[in-house]
């Protein structure tokens, strides 16, 4: 007769049944319908509450006790909301610290390109290269042809554009690319339509260009007439065809691309681009989708063999030379996450950070723990009455965490508000300057799901301890102590110990690493660059794909500094190639004739252009010999002026003046050493500054289109800005002025990470310091609050106030030096993984972390010496009277 | 239902009435408003069951694994839903029942210590 059914689907017939049976009953004995109903009625009672308890038995049990324990919590956060105040703002700090580093995270490591399928998108990546992508043109096009393997290839190319309106000219970021390249990569596209390989054609007459939706949105205020109005770029009309939809920024994290225009618009600047073999470009990257149910490792060694043979060929062999590419192959990374460059900027930091927030995170969990378990204390009476009236632990810990993880979802909400204004601040930190990394932090699913997954996680981390804790009552005595004097067991005294001292550790771990990191960015703020970077301004003149003829650069440059010497406070001006201190630079190696043989990867120096004032403007100061002047022409024999460190590889304690030298395979051009000035830094302030050859601007034999200018003033040179942009349109409307910046902010541009880290790891200590503090001050207060009685029949007995102080001080620093420690042993192992990370200090350093412990042992008497002196303060008379 | 006056009528305990189902489908599987029944008769009417709370019982115990249940058909041939003991549940009679006849005992013997 049995048969599976779920029980709660026959409810209203079994109960209707029942009824009918009852009413048949009454009116075989005798009762007329009516009443025969009614008393059926009577006698089942409640129809909708006995449906209503049946189903309950099924549904209420977590659904409507989670009801109930929610109003409970609300109750318990009404009546006490200091308590509740304190946990969510912990929480919300924490929660909020994680979710700001996590949205940077997710940009940098996570995020994948917007793009359909992304997974099946590989890079093409060669030898050392392997981490960028590079390709020249006719390698490109024999991996396209290659339709047997991929689906699809493109490429494209970096590139900044001039886009002009009237008079006005602005610097925007930009690609060039395949015409497939839209089709090829799924590109969303919003508006119009991608390119297609018509709009690649070299010679196409029509110029075609499709723009970002940022741009759309800044500068046609999302105008669906945007199709087919005309953009002058690189002096060019161009007229636009399509959108991309928002979320696609290209396959650069980090960067922004504006404006997309088709190789094809190259190829009219570098008309050899596409049959080109000569060059290799760093950043052009060979982009393909693999065919229908093609293996990565079969595409893989089917491009290193079309890769061999390209190299085998005779017009390629100088591939082979580029140091370390003896022995180079070619594979197939994933293309899902875009190119790792700012991956793996940014990996270490990230990764630090990460950690750090997860531990300031552990530490406020810890005060919470602490407060609820001091409140559980409090609350014991409440739970002891509770559990002899029948209720069980497993509902009462229930309860507690509904309570706790109800307090961490608010902390978690709060947290989101706190990680978006946090998250705003890191974005613009590192989005200035021309290296400018644009992160994309809009609030998303991702960011979201990890912050409601921290909050809840959270909520049982501190709810779970106190919540059996809590209910692990003793009934009678708990009731018998009428609440007031309620002593805890020893065991729970020592949870909340070992919870202070394992805050302590974690921050004396945090506060090392902030100090190790702080001292970093000091070491390297501090550090002696060889130039005097007080008063200096910098921009770069930028006349690339101008009406502006770039042999003429030179010369503006020079009648630019000359009015600004006469009008403005400019003491003297140079311009360089490089930009100083950050520069991609160039270097190749040096030969000397007639010195000991060296392979060239040892000879290697960087190389500068320069004007004679250069050094003088910078404050690089000359050795010996002579700088440039006036005599140093196109036409006079080539010079050169080499730093210290050139000297030192090179001639030793050997004269270098009037020394003849050249550049590798370039035996057509001599130059003679004319002077010899002190180091300075070139690339970064983090490495020792290179050995360096600097030759005249003068004698350069292409013109450069891209100038740096550097302006000694005599005030401060951020006024100067103005007056900089207006004399360069004085004297051509085509030259762009870009990056007008003092020495002192491009110096801060070249540390941006080490900044944002430092920043971000020292206000992570600082939290955690503070925490730290709030937690032993709560231990301790408690504790005396606890023993009041005790202290006040001491006292009574005669007891010295200093001696009680000093008791209670001396509990908390037993408690604060086994945490210490713990964290010195804990920051002895972890600070390793700074490494790479820190700079003219080690991971292990005895000051730092000596500091660190100083710290936190003054943080341990201040904490407890409030409690301490309430302790000896208390009057032996008022506490007996409580009895 | 009974003529009884009603303070003569005792409310049934909680639990007491889990125990009494299954004590009555221990005489063999019943539906709901027989079991209502049985419980009224065998206490000489002196226990009453607001039989609409019985419903709660019921699914109280099906959710332990004491009872299960089915369709049949009853004795005047309409279809019911029928309840009958698992072995499950019999094992939890035998265990309540020795818990009550120590239990009454123990009452018992307070109330009436001469007896005893």
């Amino acid at each position: 007769m049995m048969r599976r059914s779920r029980p709660l689907d026959s409810l209203d017939e079994d109960i209707r049944d029942h009824l009918e049976r009852e009413i048949q009953d009454n009116i075989d004995r005798g009762l007329a319908p009516d009443e025969a109903r009614r008393r059926a009625l009577l006698a089942f009672g409640n129809v909708a509450l006995a449906k209503e308890d049946a189903r309950a038995i099924w549904v209420r049990p977590w659904l409507d006790q989670l009801r109930q324990d929610i109003r409970y919590t609300c109750r318990t956060i009404r009546r006490n909301p200091g308590f509740a105040a304190v946990v969510v703002l912990t929480l919300g700090l924490g929660i909020g610290a994680n979710t700001a580093i996590f949205s940077v995270f997710e940009v940098i490591a996570l995020r994948t390109v917007g793009l359909a399928s992304p997974d099946e998108l590989y890079f093409v990546a060669h030898g050392s290269l392997r981490s960028s992508p590079s390709s020249n043109y006719p390698y490109f096009e024999r991996i396209r042809a290659r339709s047997d393997l991929f689906a699809g290839a493109t490429t494209y190319m970096r590139s900044t554009f001039k886009v002009s309106a009237g008079d006005d000219v602005e610097t925007v970021r930009g690609q060039f690319v395949s015409g497939n390249y839209h089709a090829v990569l799924g590109v969303p596209i919003a508006l119009g339509r991608g390119f297609a390989s018509e709009d690649d054609r070299a010679g196409s007459d029509s110029l075609v260009a499709v723009i970002s939706d940022v741009y759309w949105a800044r500068k046609f205020d999302r105008d669906p007439r945007v199709l087919g109005r005309t953009l002058v770029i690189d002096q060019r009309p161009i007229s636009i065809v399509g959108v991309t939809a928002p979320g696609f920024s290209g396959l650069d994290p980090g960067t922004r691309v504006d404006v997309t225009l088709p190789l094809a618009v190259r190829t009219l600047d570098a008309a050899n681009f596409l049959t080109n073999h000569g060059t290799w470009l760093g950043d052009a990257p060979v982009i393909v989708r693999l065919a229908q149910g093609m293996p990565r490792d079969r595409a893989a060694s089917a491009v290193d063999a079309l890769f061999q043979q390209y190299l085998g060929e005779p017009d390629n062999g100088w591939l082979r030379k580029i140091p370390g590419w003896d022995h180079v192959s070619a594979t197939l990374i994933p293309a899902n996450r875009g190119t790792g460059g700012l991956r793996r900027e940014y990996s270490t930091s990230i990764n630090v950070l990460m950690a750090m927030v997860g531990v300031v995170l552990l530490i406020g969990c810890a005060n919470v723990a602490n407060l609820l378990l001091a409140r559980g204390t409090a609350r014991a009476k409440e739970v002891a009455v509770r559990m002899s009236i029948g209720a069980d632990r497993a509902r009462l810990v229930r309860q507690f965490l509904t309570e706790s993880i109800l307090l961490a979802l608010i902390g978690g909400a709060l947290g989101l508000l706190l990680a978006r204004a946090g998250v705003a601040a890191i974005a613009a930190l590192v989005s200035t300057g021309p290296e400018a990394i644009l992160l994309d932090v809009q609030p998303n699913a991702t960011v979201l799901g990890f912050t409601i997954a921290v909050s809840l996680l959270t909520g049982l981390l501190f709810g779970l301890m106190p919540a059996f804790g809590c209910t692990r009552v003793d009934v009678t005595p708990a009731l018998r102590a009428a609440g007031a004097a309620m002593r805890p067991g020893g065991r729970r005294w020592s949870v909340r110990q070992a919870l202070v001292a394992a805050q302590i550790g974690l921050c004396v771990l945090l506060v090392s690493c902030a100090g190790l990191l702080g001292r970093t960015l000091r070491n390297l703020e501090t550090r002696e660059s060889g130039i005097t970077r007080e008063n200096l301004l910098l921009f770069s003149v930028d006349a690339r794909r101008t009406a502006f003829r770039a042999e003429q650069l030179p010369t503006l440059c020079h009648d630019l500094i000359e009015r600004l010497i006469g009008r403005a406070a400019v003491v003297s001006g140079s311009c360089s190639r490089n930009i100083p201190v950050n520069s991609r630079g160039n270097a190749a190696p040096l030969e000397i004739p007639g010195a000991p043989a060296q392979p060239p990867n040892a000879r290697q120096v960087f190389t500068n252009m320069v004007t004679p004032d250069y050094f003088r403007t910078l404050g690089i100061a000359l050795v010996g010999g002579r700088v440039f002047d006036s005599r140093d022409t196109a036409s006079s024999e080539r010079v050169a002026v080499v730093n210290r460190a050139v000297v030192r590889l090179f001639f030793g304690n050997e004269n270098p003046i009037g020394r003849r030298v050249h550049f590798y395979q370039d035996e057509a051009h001599p130059m003679t050493i004319v002077g010899v000035v002190e180091d300075a830094a070139q690339r970064s302030l983090r490495e020792d500054p290179p050995r360096t050859v600097y030759t005249p601007l003068s004698q350069l034999s292409q013109p450069e289109e891209l100038l740096t200018v550097a302006l000694r003033t005599r005030q401060d040179p951020a006024a100067l800005a103005g007056s900089v942009r207006d004399e360069v349109r004085a004297l051509s409307p085509h030259v762009v002025v870009d990056y007008i910046r003092t020495m002192e902010q491009q110096i801060e541009q070249t540390l941006v990470r080490e900044r944002l880290v430092a920043m971000l790891s020292s206000a992570f200590g600082a939290l955690a310091l503070v925490l730290s503090c709030i937690g032993l001050y709560g231990v301790v207060s408690y504790d005396v609050a606890r023993s009041v009685r005790e202290l006040g029949i001491r006292l009574a007995l005669g007891a010295q106030r200093l001696d009680v102080l000093g008791g209670v001080v001396r509990g908390a620093l037993s408690v604060s030096l086994i945490g210490i420690l713990a964290g010195l042993v804990a920051a002895l192992a972890a600070t390793r993984v700074l490494g790479t990370l820190l700079f003219r200090i080690t991971a292990r350093d005895p000051v730092t972390l000596a500091s660190a412990a100083a710290l936190l042992l003054l943080t341990t008497l201040l904490a407890s010496y409030i409690p301490a002196r309430r302790a000896s303060r208390v009057d032996p008379i008022t506490v007996l009277r409580m009895e | 239902m009974s003529t009884r006056r009603d303070q003569d009528r005792i409310e049934l305990l909680q639990g007491t009435l889990d125990l009494l189902i299954l004590r009555t489908l221990r005489l063999g599987p019943a539906h709901g408003h027989a079991i209502a029944k049985a419980i009224e008769r065998g206490s000489d009417d002196v226990l009453t069951v607001e039989q609409g709370s019985l419903y709660p019982a019921l699914h109280r115990l099906i959710k332990r694994g004491w009872i299960a249940y089915g369709d049949g058909t009853s004795e005047n041939n309409r279809r019911a839903k029928f309840y009958r003991l698992t072995p499950k549940g019999r094992k939890q009679l035998d265990l309540e029942t020795s818990k009550w006849d120590r239990l009454s005992a123990a009452i018992a013997r307070i109330l009436r210590p001469a007896e005893g």
